[in-house]
């Protein structure tokens, strides 16, 4: 939360941009590195140490390319969609993920879950992300972690509007399905 | 409250949550390139520019004493490019256009 006497993000990017001001952007880190670390965990299926290091590398590449900021755009906005990125371009390295195709990954979860009823009537909401598919957990992330439109996401994404929609419908209804019994208990 | 506003709340409250930074910043500070060598902005053309003309000056005192910069341009004028004044006019010119063709592409 940025306290009205704080400078806001445009101050201290501006700070970066004319002086070099590493102080700055030490705030701007502070300011925005738990949302940007979260969304990272959630979207590595709760890695948390891969998930820093995406979230480290994000702000380097923040600081690198903040001459490229467009003032009009929230600086969460801009991050998150670095993030992504990141985030993509690892995945694509660790097994060339793509973000649309998903099935296979659903099918796949789902039969663990059969064969341990137990467990899968127990996972918190952690666990019950890390069963969604990459495209739905993007998804997810970036609506709702990240805070960004359906238009917005589907931009840092660089996925179709309808498909952002269909994984973000489909994610809270398997996600419902996951937490429903333990909220009943 | 109906299903999807429980889930909501959850995933925003999980979002929301926060995450101690336990030395992150500090690491990320420690990643940036180093800091940029405080140099002002006509260090750079003055530089290439005078390297540039010092070497101009230092072929054209070393050179034949015949040569005549003025003649070799009144030789390329009339097509005559293989005189030793015309070369030293071109290779002048020249150097001069590969300076301004490097500070023209330089974006930063």
């Amino acid at each position: 939360m940025v306290d009205a006497a704080s400078p806001s993000d445009a101050e201290l990017i501006l700070a970066v941009l004319q002086r070099d001001d590493r102080r700055a952007f030490a705030v701007l880190v502070e300011r925005h590195q738990s949302r940007v670390r979260t969304v990272l965990r959630r979207l590595t299926r709760g890695d948390a140490a891969l998930a820093d290091d995406l979230a480290q590398e994000t702000f380097v590449l923040a600081w690198r390319n903040l001459k490229n900021f467009r003032f009009e755009a929230r600086f969460s906005t801009w991050i998150y969609r670095i993030a992504f990125n990141a985030w993509q371009s690892e995945a694509r390295k660790r097994r060339e993920v793509s973000l649309d195709l998903d099935d296979d990954v659903l099918a796949d979860d789902e039969g663990s879950n059969f064969e341990m009823p137990d467990v899968a009537a127990r996972i918190d909401l952690e666990r019950a992300m890390e069963s969604l598919s990459d495209g739905e957990r993007a998804a997810i992330g970036a609506c709702y972690y990240a805070d960004l439109s359906h238009e917005e996401a589907a931009a840092a994404l660089g996925m179709p509007l309808g498909t952002v929609k269909t994984h973000v419908l489909r994610a809270k209804a398997k996600l419902r399905a996951r937490l429903a019994p333990k909220k009943e208990k | 409250m109906n299903s999807n506003d429980w889930i909501e709340k959850s995933l925003r409250d999980d979002a929301a949550r926060p995450l101690a930074d336990t030395g992150f910043t500090r690491r990320v500070l420690g990643a940036l390139p180093p800091p940029r060598f405080a140099r002002s902005a006509w260090l750079k053309p003055v530089l290439v520019i005078g390297s540039a003309a010092l070497g101009s000056v230092l072929a054209f005192t070393l050179g034949p004493s015949d040569l005549s910069l003025i003649q070799g341009f009144v030789d390329l004028a009339h097509s005559r490019i293989g005189t030793p004044s015309a070369l030293t006019g071109l290779a002048m010119t020249l150097t001069f256009l590969v300076c301004a063709v490097v500070l023209a592409s330089e974006t930063e």
